[in-house]
């Protein structure tokens, strides 16, 4: 039944991709709109917002189309809005919205149905007893219901798809969009059609989920999302009875390894993620598709943005903005000392640990964002794994302080204070190896199956970490890590973690301009704008892939040894995939390839957090904050692609 | 006359279609030798199959006695073959300048630790190739434009970067693919000197150009590809007056 | 019916920051072939997608029928009765022929489908009998009549047509250029670009030859001798 339900959300993806080549990875909150929307028109009434609305309490039969077609409504909006003006941007743009897209649907789901679940009224069939085959089989009415329905809707589709004139205008326009457009087809509705389709899909198989959970909540979404996801790609993105076939099997898959291997429930969700990196490497058309689709987003990161006419005060702005950014440029020593002057004296004229904190949160994002930019920013490799990096610093310390040394061999913190600081060396090669580790074998991918896989490798580290508790005590996390401390001075106090984060800050900011400004970032650059043209170049495009991510890795692994021993506790929860797209919208936010840009994006951030929340509305509904973030980050996309502190693009030769 | 380039049965398939069959080609030292041909006659994929981008499924490609047929276009880079792109390929968020010294790319040979620690090694080689690299500008005729980003240069200035960037890499064999293509003909003009001084410099040209009043002006042996083999080779002259060459431009009279 | 199907004025396109087209002028009558020849770079090509729609216009008009159409999308000026054999023919590599034609029809009514394909197999027979097969699986004369067959299923007045003889044997290209005259000998006015210049001025009844953006020469087809041509053509004599 899980397959049926992959293998309905698979068909939207890969309708979508099949016309325009874009993963949208939104179809995982449609998923959940959908079963939300359902069950709410199935209630007598439902809180929205916190009020109570008077729903129409409608039978199954009738709110289900209704949620489906509502749904079909809001990805053709989706389209028309968010993806069209991009329609001719870099690859990374539209997967850049497409992830502000899913953050800001789950976002808003949270806010207006709140965090809890929502469970799946009762209704006729449901009620009925389960039905008895053979004498032996158990079978429920509804899995037969789900079955059927997911099999006729898919007939319907391949039928559609295979003879009628719209359908036949879509398969045209995924093999030759300029041939489709000769022949009269009108790309636009094509387009439109197969979201709206794709939609519906995503819905009706979101209501199918529901209803055999018996619940909706805000997050149902991302797992079987991703999973039908690697569906798509396990049966080929872009063929039909691909994605029924890569549906089922991942189900099957799934539950084999879920009851066969040991352990293996624990580890149930990795192992899609598992199948996906193996096919990824092995036969990245999938089983039933074509190869064509792990092209090089050839030329600049995400485009300089829509040509059309911006009003006046808007390019002043954005000039202003810029010029003023412009006079952070690190190249020049004066400013360099004064800001970092002033950073110093924050310190000390800052009195509130309240604020200090917030502080440290943006140094602490601002690194890490500086160390994904690295290879998203740099060297244009989409990276949602990042958070892995991250984590394999913050555990390492942590494990080694606490569960061997302090646990095992019963060594007391204080008399190892060195050892932290070994740690962040440590942590940052650990992090760095394995970022040779994981990038080796996406060297070959490019685009869109780039991102999907470094994914999978953040997912997998992720359900590691919670599951190996042997190791990291799953998701009870670790507690009671040690503060820095230097001989026998404690520098637990903010102030003091403060002025540590701020001199790491500061090395890591120096050692990335240096490395960016030489033939090191020329070569990473040089990789975004045109990876073919580098190499016909002398630039030995794989090395430098691999020295960006365990470049990243490193900043990702230092940090992360830093977070652990300024929160003293680290958990799994700390390094979702959410965590991932955060800091990548810090970086987007403040300038992708800037050095200083994801300071400014995580500064922006966390300011706008702490006061959001004095805001009333928001307050008593947290999570519009993040729905907003999702909104930011789209509309960036479109109107300025380049972020904020784009003006502020660095050189990449030594100053002078 | 000393060989440079000595290419033998070079053949390149992409699924049943055979782009290039057996092509035999010999560049001698500091000529400049024109590859000519209709349209879709593989002059473009035989330059990729010598640069390495495209994987060549027979055949030897010899520079100074090493093979290179088989090689990743960097290693091919490396051997001292460069090249210049039809459809023109500058890292457009780059500098002018930036994209001339990535073309210098493989002479860099500081360690990370200079780069960190800025030693003072690092800060020779790095002043060493900003100033070699302002040469080529100059030489090109772009030099004021070096902090331009590429993306906004007119278009004839793109070509000559392209070539200037070609040039910082030091090849012995400089592949030029249509460096003239959708220019007027003073353009062209200024061009055409350009190449022939780079011959002058003693480095090995390439060319590929659909102007034969160019080629007859630059080049001394021509070499005409059609539907992926070699036609004809031979001096301008000879291959102008060559009956299968007038037929693959001008079709068959009736 | 006026004697001119297509008059172009002043067009001028750009492709990035190329000019590839410098303010060009010319016009097709009715009911003739008109090519389009020069060497490669010289705009040909550009020429036809700004009159399809490909590409859009820097400056000019396009006046097909008597109605300014430069500013409608491609997919509606097929509707209007202009039809692109592109380069490279661009057939749907992985559907079959005969769903490749019904496309080229996709903006005719449903009913006169059939009579449509009758009439594109009349012409070119060889499509018929491979109506199941794959069009990725013809050979490249093949490709290039299902190309043909598909622009005339939408009953275009004018068939623009780019290099239709590129890549095809010598016979072949003689087997193309002869559909060539059958299409005109059945009312619809071609424009046709071609490399094969010599071919391409035998069967046209106007020849226009541009060079690196601009019109260089114009006559009819018989006016051109071997010389002239050389001399446009490559800039200088052979």
């Amino acid at each position: 039944m899980l397959g049926a339900i992959y293998a309905l959300t698979a068909v939207a993806y890969t309708l979508v991709y099949g016309v325009v080549q874009l993963v949208n990875f939104a179809f995982g909150e449609l998923f959940m709109l959908g079963a939300f929307i359902c069950i709410s028109l199935m209630l007598p009434s439902v809180l929205l917002f916190g009020v109570r609305v008077t729903m129409p309490a409608l039978p199954l039969i009738m709110a289900a189309p209704l949620a489906i077609l509502f749904v079909g409504l809001i990805g053709v909006l989706m389209e028309r809005f968010a993806y069209r003006p991009l329609r001719n941007a870099p690859r990374l743009a539209p997967l850049i919205v497409a992830i502000g897209l899913s953050v800001l649907l789950q976002s808003l789901a949270q806010s207006i149905w709140g965090a809890e679940e929502l469970s799946f009224p009762e209704f006729e069939l449901s009620k009925l007893p389960p039905l008895v085959l053979f004498g032996s089989i158990h079978v429920n009415v509804m899995e037969i219901v789900v079955l059927a329905v997911a099999i006729v809707s898919m007939v319907v589709l391949t039928i559609f798809v295979k003879s009628t004139r719209l359908g036949r205008a879509m398969r045209a326009t995924a093999e030759d969009p300029i041939a489709a457009r000769l022949v009269g087809i009108s790309i636009d509705r094509v387009i439109a059609a197969a979201f709206l389709i794709g939609s519906l899909f995503a819905a009706l198989a979101g209501i199918l989920y529901a209803q055999a959970y018996g619940f909706a909540n805000p997050t149902m979404g991302f797992l079987p999302g991703f999973k039908a996801l690697i569906a798509a790609v396990l049966g080929g993105i872009g063929s039909i009875p691909g994605a029924a076939i890569g549906g089922m099997l991942l189900a099957l898959i799934e539950t084999f390894g879920a009851g066969y291997l040991p352990n293996g429930s624990a580890y149930r969700d990795a192992f899609g993620f598992g199948i996906l990196i193996l096919l990824l490497m092995f036969r990245p058309q999938g089983l039933l598709g074509r190869r064509e689709l792990n092209e090089a987003p050839a030329g600049s990161l995400v485009g300089t943005g829509s040509s059309r006419q911006q009003p006046q005060w808007y390019e002043d702005a954005v000039r202003l903005v810029g010029s003023w950014l412009l006079r952070f440029n690190p190249g020049k020593t004066v400013l360099t000392l004064g800001v970092l002057s002033v950073a110093v004296a924050a310190a000390f004229l800052i009195t509130s640990d309240y604020w200090l904190r917030i502080l440290i949160f943006v140094l602490t994002y601002g690194l890490l964002a500086s160390g994904l930019n690295i290879v998203v920013g740099f060297t244009g490799l989409l990276d949602l794994g990042f958070v892995a990096f991250w984590a394999v610093g913050s555990y390492l310390t942590s494990i080694l302080f606490v569960l061997v040394l302090k646990q095992k061999l019963g060594i007391a913190p204080a008399d190892i204070w060195w050892l932290f600081y070994v740690n962040l060396l440590l942590g940052g090669c650990l992090a760095a190896l394995l970022g040779i580790a994981l990038g080796y074998p996406t060297l070959k991918l490019r685009g869109d199956y780039l991102a999907i896989m470094t994914l999978g490798f953040g997912e997998i580290i992720r359900i590691t970490a919670t599951n190996w508790i042997d190791l990291t005590r799953g998701p009870m996390g670790i507690r009671g890590i040690p503060s820095p401390s230097l001989f026998n001075f404690s520098l637990g106090q903010p102030r003091y973690l403060y002025l540590v984060g701020l001199a790491l800050a500061v090395l890591i900011f120096a050692c990335i301009g240096r490395l960016v400004r030489s033939y090191v970032g020329r070569a990473w650059v040089s990789i975004r704008e045109n990876e073919s043209a580098a190499e016909a170049m002398g630039v030995d495009t794989p090395r430098y892939k691999l020295f960006a991510y365990a470049s990243g890795g490193f900043v990702g692994g230092v940090v992360g040894v830093f977070y652990a021993h300024s929160q003293q506790y680290v958990s799994p929860l700390s390094f979702t995939l959410f965590e991932n797209i955060l800091i990548l919208m810090l970086i987007v936010m403040g300038g992708l390839g800037t050095l200083i840009g994801p300071f400014i994006g995580a500064a922006f951030w966390i300011i706008f957090l702490q006061v959001a929340q004095d805001i009333p509305f928001i307050q008593s509904h947290p999570e519009l904050r993040y729905a907003l973030l999702g909104l930011a980050l789209v509309c960036l996309m479109i109107y300025l692609p380049q972020g904020v502190a784009a003006k502020a693009r660095i050189k990449l030769t030594v100053p002078r | 006359m000393m060989e440079l380039l000595k290419v033998e049965g070079l053949t390149v398939r992409f699924g049943g279609l055979v782009a290039v069959k057996s092509v035999n080609l010999s560049i001698a030292t500091g000529s400049i030798q024109a590859l000519i041909g209709p349209n879709g006659a593989g002059k473009s994929t035989l330059v990729n199959a010598l640069t390495g981008m495209v994987r060549p499924s027979g055949g030897t490609i010899i520079l100074k006695g090493q093979a290179l047929q088989g090689l990743r276009p960097h290693q091919i880079a490396a051997a001292g073959i460069c090249r210049t792109f039809q459809n023109i390929r500058l890292f457009g968020g780059m500098t002018v300048l930036e994209n001339a010294l990535v073309g210098a790319h493989r002479h860099f040979k500081s360690s990370l630790l200079d780069l960190v620690f800025q030693s003072s090694r690092m800060k020779n080689e790095e002043a060493k190739w900003v100033s070699a690299a302002a040469e080529e500008l100059e030489f090109v005729g772009i030099a004021r434009h070096r902090d331009t980003l590429a993306s906004t240069l007119p278009y004839g200035h793109q070509r000559r970067l392209e070539i200037a960037r070609a040039l910082l890499s030091k090849p012995d064999l400089l592949l030029l693919d249509e460096p003239m293509a959708g220019m007027n003909s003073a353009e062209k003009d200024q061009i055409g000197k350009i190449i022939k001084l780079i011959q002058q410099r003693g480095i090995t040209i390439l060319l590929i150009e659909h102007d034969m009043q160019i080629i007859r002006e630059l080049s001394e042996r021509v070499t005409v590809l059609h539907h992926g083999e070699t036609l004809t080779e031979g001096t301008v002259q000879d291959v102008f007056n060559h009956v299968a060459v007038k037929e693959a431009y001008l079709g068959r009279a009736a | 019916m006026t004697a001119t199907i297509l008059e172009i004025s002043g067009l001028t396109v750009r492709y990035g920051p190329v000019r590839a087209l410098n303010n060009i002028s010319f016009r097709v009558d009715r009911g003739t072939i008109v090519a389009l020849i020069g060497s490669n770079g010289a705009g040909k090509s550009t020429t036809l997608k700004a009159l399809s729609g490909l590409l859009e216009l820097e400056g000019g008009s396009i006046s097909f029928e008597g109605e300014f159409i430069e500013g409608i999308a491609a997919e509606k000026r097929v509707e209007r009765g202009m039809a692109h054999v592109p380069e490279g023919r661009r057939v749907f590599p992985r559907m079959s022929v005969w769903e490749n034609l019904q496309l080229g029809g996709y903006t005719r009514p449903e009913s006169e489908i059939n009579q449509d394909l009758d009439h594109v197999v009349s012409l070119f027979p060889v499509l018929g009998e491979r109506r199941r097969q794959y069009a990725g699986t013809l050979s490249g004369g093949e490709q290039q009549m299902l190309a043909i067959g598909r622009a005339l299923m939408s009953r275009p007045r004018l068939l623009l047509m780019d290099e239709p003889s590129m890549g095809l044997a010598p016979q072949m290209v003689e087997m193309i250029l002869e559909k060539v005259t059958a299409i005109r000998d059945e009312g619809t006015t071609v424009l046709l670009v071609e490399q094969n210049a010599a071919g391409a001025i035998r069967l046209s009844d106007y020849v226009y030859v541009l060079r690196v953006g601009e019109i260089v020469h114009q006559s009819k087809g018989s006016e051109i001798n071997d010389e002239l041509l050389k001399t446009l053509y490559l800039g200088h004599d052979l």
